[in-house]
């Protein structure tokens, strides 16, 4: 798949954007391997120049310390290609070694084990230890329903199942801007139709990978950002961990997509399906429906108290001290509509965004970690993993990249096709060759079109949609029938 | 005259003794079926599927066959001890309700043997809609498509339908038409059951004829208001006709219309569980559960649909829906299909084909009619002896209009706004115009 991958790169910006084109190549370019790959994680090594820190369950974590008080130490690391910070209390920890601080920067390449040695980018395990429990890393960056699209997340798992580890670990961080990143957008901005990109991408978790795979992994969603449709992602996998400052929601305002457009009842049948379609998710993963609803729906109230550590959900507002409440209705007369202080602080209780704290104490949430390697050793594997270097990195970006140069292309061939001229003399041959290389241009809008589909928005789209180009090629011909040699 | 009195009496004995034998047959075949509602019913065994039987009977005077599962029926007395056709070994009516072996798993015979060998019932998955772009009831979902399915389903002597459900709704026009090929043509000759994948509005509605409804765990099903435009409901009369239509077809499926009232319009629904199970449903919030508040559409998830009971349980997989539906062993009739997670029969190859060609067609439309209209223009402005080659072209493109309606009648009406003798008319208006053009 991944060779389809790059053949479909290859074919597409062939000759155009020949950095890209290389990159997606694959095994054979050292060059792109050792940019593209996933670096190694850090592990322990002897006089590397950095802190280190030596634990009493044996775990060592090496980097750089930022802040120590007398009960706490917080160093900054790097693991699989992932820069984290923890916060240790010292009562677990057996020593602390200062290193030079020369190395300790984990952005450099200085962090990886090896850095002048890619990772082997082949389809076999990088160890042969049995013991080990593999570990494979998809990180989801990007814009939902673009960057993070099926096509891309496919091929990853796809090369993942080539490995067949243990643990598949999706790194949720998606891009919740707007205007290039200059403008953060609000929780409190809801995105909920993304829904429908998101079903488009549950299947591989739902239904592929317990199909395909023989070996089952086991599916973890590590959220840092989980923002729009990329909040119902999570909700399809049974191991979920939150960043500490991870949020997942950007769904809320359900009530307010379709504005007064048309009558209630056919807006209420618009909320209803769509809820019907975003609570199978959450059933799917094994997370009550209800969250949803609190997510989604201003006018929603739901509180919680704990029961044996468990939550018990109580569709209305808390009555004791041991209640708590997680959304109100949101009205306005009654006071309880989110003022701009609330939202301004991400803290508005209309509908609900978990954090990681919520999440944590709802059960949604089996812990929160701020680096891969905390996650590692909140799996339970910590002494005995290997992150697996396989080809995610490269796939997830070759899709992005290669999207951004469709974009491109599409106008700039639009525009090709527009500017074709009939060449001197103008004769019949010669505007034999100008349709000619119309319908060829036209082909090639068809490709990128069809490649890129699912993540191309037709109002972004600078051409022609397919059935149209058809049309085009259509009259073409029929224009090239009618045409005749010219008479000498 | 004595020879004509004679030659009387033997037709009459003659006629006596047919008699007797129409009314011995008939004897032999007077079952008694008591059901679980109360009713008791006279009748004939018509066939027999694991428990589930399907029963003749006159109602007012008229002969019908329905199907009545395990749960339903109390008690059944055959009187001349025949069994009717039995498809599988025959389950005695005390053991009907009895669940299967939950240890043991169904089957599901490995690609390349022989699913006639096995004495296990032979079951299909017909997929109605697939979600994306192909899955408008009316158009990817229609009654002609999986009527023509019927005669493949026999051929490969099937004789449980599983249909699967994955449609987001569609045209309020064809769900009644859906709906009688199901109850008349698919009930009387197969065990039919629903699982829901997704069955939102008109697909729900077309489900509802069903009796035995699975869903799949992400699965979902409602939002049934009628809407047109800008969002604007169907009201007046027009909503009065759909609502009586959905009741008529919840007792088709032996659903309270209750449910599907909720589902359509905002009215609230409760319910009481008693410690049988039985459900009993109020169009308010006065039962002990709120199923739909008020000001509310209801759409059932996999949870609240087998919390009240209108979902017979959850499954992913074939083999978990084959243990819910009581088998202990079922062969699944079809090719397995790479990335496709049930065996793909002839009859959903013939669906997924018929859904295909619409895309493409749907998708082509402007294309062909354009090629048609720039073709006859060219026509018309070259001289005769090379009209030919154009006229050609606007018929190829002309037959891949018919074509695509052949394939799916419904876009006549969908794609053309036209009924099926106007769509006639219109091609027949279009090949006198191309026999015009090749006439000097």
């Amino acid at each position: 798949m991944t060779t389809k991958l790059s053949n479909r790169l290859r074919r597409a910006l062939g000759g155009f954007v020949g950095l890209v084109a290389l990159a997606g190549m694959g095994p054979a370019l050292p060059i792109a391997a050792g940019v593209l790959t996933t670096p190694t994680p850090v592990v322990a090594q002897e006089g590397s120049g950095q802190d280190a820190l030596v634990f009493k369950n044996g775990r060592r974590i090496e980097g750089k310390i930022l802040d120590e008080t007398p009960t706490t130490i917080t160093i900054q690391f790097m693991t699989a290609g992932i820069s984290g910070t923890s916060t240790f209390q010292k009562s677990e920890i057996i020593s602390i070694t200062r290193g030079t601080g020369a190395a300790a920067a984990p952005e450099t390449p200085a962090a990886v084990k090896d850095p002048v040695k890619p990772a082997p980018r082949t389809a076999a395990p990088s160890s042969n230890d049995p013991s080990k429990k593999k570990v494979y890393i998809i990180e989801l960056s990007g814009e939902f329903g673009k960057d993070i699209s099926q096509t891309p997340i496919r091929n990853a798992v796809r090369d993942a199942k080539k490995f067949e580890p243990d643990y598949l670990i999706f790194v949720m961080d998606n891009d919740w801007s707007r205007s290039g990143g200059l403008e953060e957008i609000k929780d409190d901005e809801g995105a909920f139709d993304q829904l429908f990109r998101a079903e488009d991408i549950a299947p591989i978790l739902n239904d592929e990978i317990p199909r395909e795979w023989e070996r089952q992994p086991t599916v973890v969603f590590w959220v840092k950002k989980a923002m729009g449709g990329a909040a119902f992602l999570p909700f399809n996998c049974r191991n979920i961990y939150f960043h500490s400052e991870g949020k997942m929601g950007g769904i809320g305002g359900l009530t307010r997509i379709f504005g007064n457009m048309g009558d209630l009842v056919v807006r209420e049948k618009q909320f209803s399906l769509r809820l019907g379609h975003a609570e199978g998710m959450a059933i799917q993963g094994g997370y009550d429906p209800r969250l949803i609803l609190a997510m989604a729906r201003d006018e929603y109230v739901l509180s919680y108290r704990l029961e044996g550590g468990k939550p018990v959900y109580l569709e209305r507002m808390p009555q004791s001290p041991d209640e708590f409440l997680l959304t109100d209705d949101g009205d306005e007369q009654g006071g309880r509509r989110d003022d701009i202080v609330a939202l301004a602080r991400g803290e508005g209780n209309d509908c609900l965004t978990l954090t990681s704290k919520v999440a944590f104490e709802l059960g949604v949430s089996k812990g929160t970690v701020d680096s891969m390697d905390d996650l590692i050793f909140k799996l339970g594997i910590a002494r005995n993993h290997e992150i697996i270097p396989g080809n995610s990195k490269r796939i997830m970006k070759g899709w992005s990249d290669g999207l951004v140069d469709a974009r491109r292309k599409l106008a700039k061939l639009w525009r090709d096709f527009n500017e074709v001229q009939v060449a001197a003399p103008g004769g019949y041959q010669q505007r034999t060759q100008a349709r000619g290389r119309q319908r060829a241009i036209c082909d090639e809008m068809q490709t990128l079109l069809k490649r890129y589909e699912e993540a191309l928005d037709a109002r972004e789209v600078p051409c022609p949609d397919w059935a149209t180009l058809n049309i085009i090629k259509e009259r073409l011909k029929t224009e090239q029938m009618a045409d005749r040699p010219d008479r000498r | 005259m004595s020879r004509i009195t004679s030659t009387l009496r033997s037709l009459m004995v003659a006629a006596a003794i047919a008699t007797s034998i129409v009314f011995g047959a008939l004897t032999a075949r007077a079952d008694t079926l008591t059901l679980k509602d109360g009713r008791t019913l006279e009748g004939e065994v018509a066939r027999e599927l694991n428990g589930y039987i399907w029963f003749k009977y006159k109602v007012g005077g008229l002969e019908t066959t329905q199907m009545f599962s395990p749960a339903e029926i109390t008690k059944l007395e055959r009187t001349t001890g025949t069994p009717a056709k039995t498809d599988t070994p025959a389950a005695k009516p005390s053991d009907q309700t009895r669940p299967s072996d939950p240890a043991k798993p169904s089957t599901r015979p490995a690609p390349g043997t022989s699913a006639k060998l096995s004495s296990a019932p032979r079951a299909a998955v017909i997929t109605l809609g697939e979600g994306g772009d192909k899955d408008m009831v009316g158009l990817y979902m229609t009654a002609d498509a999986i009527e023509r399915a019927i005669p493949l389903l026999e051929k490969e002597k099937v004789e449980i339908v599983v249909f699967r459900i994955n449609s987001g709704g569609g045209a309020l026009l064809e769900i009644q038409k859906l709906s009688d090929v199901i109850e008349l043509k698919y009930k009387p000759k197969f065990r039919v059951v629903a699982w829901i994948e997704s069955a939102i509005s008109a697909a729900a509605m077309t489900a509802h004829c069903i009796e035995e409804i699975y869903f799949m765990p992400k699965g979902n099903y409602g939002a049934c208001t009628g809407w047109s435009g800008q969002l604007v409901a169907v009201k007046g009369r027009q909503l009065e006709e759909v609502l009586y239509m959905m009741e008529r077809i919840s007792a088709r499926g032996k659903h309270d219309p209750k449910i599907m009232r909720s589902m359509q319009i905002m009215d609230p629904l409760s319910c009481n569980i008693d410690e049988n199970g039985d459900v009993q449903w109020f169009q308010n919030d006065s039962g002990t559960f709120l199923v739909n508040p008020k000001d509310r559409i209801l759409t059932f998830n996999s949870e609240t649909a087998s919390k009240y009971k209108f979902s017979r349980g959850t499954a992913s997989t074939i083999e978990e829906l084959g243990k819910l539906m009581g088998y202990t062993e079922l062969v699944w009739v079809g090719k397995e299909v790479p990335g496709v997670p049930y065996p793909i029969c002839e009859a959903e190859e013939l669906q997924r084909q018929f859904r295909a060609k619409t895309y493409m067609d749907t998708l082509r439309l402007r294309e062909y009619w354009d090629t048609y209209q720039t073709n006859v223009g060219v026509a018309r402005s070259v001289p005769f002896e090379e009209r030919g080659k154009f006229v050609a072209r606007a018929r190829g493109a002309l037959d891949n209009i018919k074509r695509m309606v052949k394939n799916n009648p419904n876009l006549a009406l969908f794609q053309f706004n036209m009924l099926e003798e106007q769509f006639k008319e219109w091609v027949e208006e279009r090949e006198e115009e191309l026999r015009r053009l090749t006439r000097r």
